[in-house]
C-alpha cells in the first residue's frame, strides 16, 4: 500500500514532463498539422540552453530561466519560418521526414555543442525531502515542479479557450483558409504556436535536467517517451494528451514499482500498441485524426 | 500518316521498346566492375562496399514501403534484429540459408502484424506502431542478451554455401551482389505489375483506389509484409557477416539511419535505394579518412573528437537539403536528366519526320 502510494504520488512530475512536451506535440499537430518527430530534442536542447546560461554564465536562476525560454521560443520560431512554413500544403509524409531529419540534426549538433557527458541543471529545492502523510517521501522541487506545471497549462487552457490570441488560434488550426479570409494572420499565428510549443518542451528538458540530468540519449528518451501519452488522450486533445501523460506515467510507475526499472519503457510501447489497435483515436481524438 | 511504325532504335533493340536497353546495360556494366573491384581492389574498399551493399538490401525493402506504398516505418531495426536473431536461434540446427529465410518470414509476420493497426488509420500511424516494435524488440532482445550471458554478443560461424566457405570480404561481396540483384529484380516486377500501380493509386487517394477495386487492405498489408521480409533477410545475411549479433546494434539511430538512405537516395526508385544505402554507408569512412588525412594537425581538436557527430549531421543536413529542393531524392536527378534526352529525342523524331513529309 505504502509503495502504491509513493509511486503514485512519486509519479505525478513525470506526468508533468509528457504534459508539457505532450502538448505542445498536440498544439503544433493541430495548429499546422505536423507531426513533430523533434520535440524531444527541442526540449533537450532548451535544457542545455539553460544549463549554459545558468551554469557555465553564471546567471542566477530566475533570470537564466527567462533567458532560456526566450532563446527556445526563438529556435521553434526559427526552426517553423524557416524549415516548415515553406513547405506547408506538402504531403504529411514529407513534413513528418522532414522533422525526423531535423532530430537528427539536432541530436548531432547538441552532441557537438555539450558532449557526451550528462550535465545536472541546479534548480532550487532538488534536494529537499518533504514528507507527506502516509511516509510519502517527494522532494520540494517535484512538488514545485507538479504545481507550476499545473499552473501553467491551466493558464495555456484558459488563454486557449478566452482571449483573442487563443480565439485566433484556435481558428487557425480549424480552417486555415476561413481563418485568413476573417483577418486572421495564419503564419504569424502558427509562427507563435511552434514558439509556445518549444518553450514548453524546453521547459520539460530544464525540470529533467535538474532531475535526471541531461545527456544525448535524453532528447529521444523524453520525446518519444511521451507519445504513446499523445496518442492515448487523442492526438489533436490539448486535454486528452493532459489526461494521457498522468495515465501512462502512473502506469509506468507501477510497472517500474512491482516489475522493475527496465520495464518503463516497454510498458508505455505497449499501451501504445493497445491503443493503436483496439481504440485508434485515443481517448479525445477527433475522428479526422484516423485519416491521417 | 495512318500507320505508325516504331522508331528505328526500336526496330534494331527490341528491348528499347521497353525503355530497357540503356538502363541494362549500365547495371550490367556496374555489376561486373563491382565484381573486378571486388576481386582485385584494396581490401579495405571491398569491406567498406560489403557493408554498403548490405545496407542497400534492406533499403529497397524500406523503399518498397515507404517510396511505392507511401507508408513511413522506423521498424527497420527492429525487423534487421528479427533476421539476426532468428539466425542466432537456428545457425546451430539448420544449414546456411533456412535461418535467414526463416528469419525472413518471421519478419513478414511481425510487419503483417504490425501493419494491421493502420489498416484502420493512415500512413502516418504506422511511424507510430513501429516505434513501438522498435522499444519491444530492443527489450526482447536486450533480455536475451543478459539472460543468455551474451552481453558482448551471440558469435555466428561463418557458414559454408556447398564447398564454399563464407568467410572473406570478397566471396561475401559476391553474395550481397547476388542477393541484391534478386531482391532488386524481384521489387522491381513488384513495383513495374499490377501491386505497383495499385501502391500508386493508394498513395495518391486511398478512397478513390478502393473505388477503382484496388483491395486496400490486401495491398497494404502484403507491402508490410514483403517490405518487412526483404529488411529482415537482410538482417539475417548481416548476422552471418558482422559473426557477432548484440541487441545494441539493433538501435533506433539505425532505424533512421535506413530512412535517410531511402529520402537521399530517392524515394520509390530502386537505383535510389542503392546509392542512398552507399552515401549514407560511405559518409563515416570518407569522414574517418578525411580526419586522419588532416588528422595530424588536429590532434584531439574538435573535427576528431566529434566524429560520429559530424557523420549524422551531414547526413541529416543531407535529408533536409533534399527534402527541400528535390524530395524526389539523388535518383531524381538522373532521372531529369532521362526525360529530357526523351523529349530532345521526341523532338528529334518530330524534326525528322516533319522533314521528310
Amino acid at each position: 500500500m505504502h509503495l502504491a502510494l509513493q509511486t503514485l504520488v512519486g509519479q505525478l512530475p513525470t506526468a508533468a514532463l509528457y504534459a508539457l512536451v505532450g502538448v505542445g506535440f498536440v498544439i503544433v499537430y493541430r495548429g499546422t498539422q505536423v507531426l513533430n518527430f523533434a520535440q524531444g530534442l527541442l526540449a533537450l536542447i532548451g535544457g542545455y540552453f539553460f544549463y549554459s546560461i545558468a551554469i557555465s554564465e553564471g546567471i542566477p536562476f530566475w533570470p537564466a530561466l527567462v533567458l532560456s525560454l526566450i532563446a527556445s521560443a526563438l529556435l521553434g520560431a526559427l526552426i517553423y519560418v524557416l524549415m516548415l512554413r515553406p513547405l506547408m500544403g506538402q504531403s504529411a509524409l514529407l513534413l513528418v521526414m522532414l522533422t525526423i531529419a531535423l532530430n537528427i540534426v539536432l541530436g548531432a549538433v547538441a552532441l557537438m555543442l555539450w558532449g557526451g557527458a550528462t550535465h545536472f541543471v541546479k534548480a532550487p529545492g532538488a534536494k529537499v525531502d518533504l514528507h507527506l502523510p502516509g511516509q510519502i517521501r517527494i522532494t520540494a522541487l517535484d512538488v514545485a515542479v507538479v504545481v507550476l506545471v499545473a499552473i501553467l497549462l491551466t493558464a495555456f487552457a484558459i488563454m486557449l479557450r478566452w482571449s483573442s490570441f487563443g480565439s485566433r488560434m484556435r481558428a487557425a488550426a480549424e480552417n486555415p483558409l476561413l481563418a485568413t479570409y476573417r483577418g486572421i494572420n495564419v503564419g504569424t499565428v502558427s509562427t507563435a504556436t511552434w514558439a509556445i510549443a518549444t518553450v514548453g518542451a524546453s521547459m520539460a528538458g530544464i525540470i529533467y535536467g535538474a532531475t535526471n540530468g541531461l545527456a544525448p540519449s535524453a532528447g529521444n528518451a523524453l520525446g518519444f517517451a511521451a507519445f504513446p501519452a499523445v496518442v492515448l488522450g487523442g492526438l489533436d486533445s490539448v486535454g486528452g494528451a493532459l489526461i494521457g501523460a498522468g495515465i501512462l506515467a502512473e502506469v509506468q510507475g507501477f510497472a517500474v514499482s512491482y516489475l522493475g526499472g527496465k520495464y518503463a519503457d516497454v510498458v508505455g510501447y505497449g499501451v501504445l500498441l493497445l491503443v493503436l489497435i483496439v481504440y485508434p483515436t485515443g481517448l479525445f481524438g477527433s475522428k479526422e485524426i484516423a485519416r491521417l | 500518316m495512318s500507320t505508325v511504325t516504331a522508331p528505328a532504335a526500336t526496330r534494331r533493340y527490341p528491348l528499347n521498346a521497353y525503355g530497357l536497353a540503356p538502363k541494362l546495360l549500365i547495371t550490367v556494366v556496374i555489376i561486373v566492375a563491382a565484381v573486378i573491384f571486388s576481386q582485385v581492389g584494396p581490401a579495405a574498399y571491398v569491406y567498406d562496399a560489403d557493408v554498403a551493399l548490405l545496407a542497400a538490401i534492406g533499403a529497397i525493402g524500406l523503399n518498397l514501403l515507404t517510396g511505392y506504398a507511401g507508408q513511413i516505418s522506423v521498424g527497420n531495426a527492429a525487423f534487421l534484429a528479427i533476421g539476426a536473431y532468428t539466425v542466432v536461434f537456428l545457425h546451430a540446427n539448420l544449414p546456411f540459408p533456412w535461418p535467414i529465410l526463416i528469419g525472413a518470414a518471421a519478419a513478414a509476420i511481425v510487419g503483417f502484424a504490425i501493419g494491421l493497426p493502420s489498416l484502420r488509420l493512415g500512413g502516418l500511424y504506422l511511424i507510430f506502431s513501429t516505434l513501438a516494435l522498435q522499444f519491444v524488440v530492443e527489450f526482447a532482445t536486450n533480455q536475451y542478451d543478459t539472460s543468455t550471458g551474451a552481453i558482448a554478443g551471440h558469435f555466428i560461424p561463418s557458414p559454408k554455401l556447398g564447398p564454399w566457405l563464407l568467410s572473406s570480404d570478397r566471396v561475401w561481396f559476391i553474395t550481397f551482389l547476388v542477393v541484391l540483384v534478386l531482391v532488386a529484380l524481384f521489387t522491381w516486377n513488384i513495383v513495374r505489375g499490377q501491386p505497383g500501380r495499385a501502391y500508386a493509386a493508394l498513395r495518391r487517394n486511398e478512397a478513390a483506389a478502393a473505388v477503382m477495386g484496388i483491395n486496400v487492405t490486401g495491398t497494404k498489408l502484403m507491402a508490410f509484409a514483403i517490405s518487412s521480409a526483404i529488411v529482415g533477410l537482410a538482417g539475417g545475411l548481416g548476422a552471418y557477416f558482422i559473426q557477432e549479433v548484440s541487441s545494441g546494434y539493433y538501435s533506433l539511430t539505425l532505424a533512421i539511419s535506413y530512412v535517410a538512405m531511402v529520402l537521399i537516395g530517392g524515394l520509390a526508385s530502386i537505383w535510389g535505394s542503392i546509392i542512398g544505402a552507399f552515401v549514407v554507408t560511405m559518409i563515416p569512412f570518407i569522414m574517418q579518412a578525411t580526419a586522419s588525412s588532416i588528422g595530424g594537425a588536429s590532434q584531439g581538436g574538435f573535427f576528431e573528437k566529434n566524429l560520429s557527430s559530424i557523420d549524422t549531421a551531414i547526413y541529416g543536413l543531407a535529408i533536409l537539403i533534399f527534402l527541400f529542393f528535390r524530395p524526389e531524392g539523388i535518383a531524381s536527378l538522373a532521372k531529369l536528366k532521362r526525360n529530357q534526352m526523351e523529349v530532345n529525342k521526341a523532338a528529334l523524331a518530330k524534326s525528322w519526320s516533319g522533314g521528310t513529309k
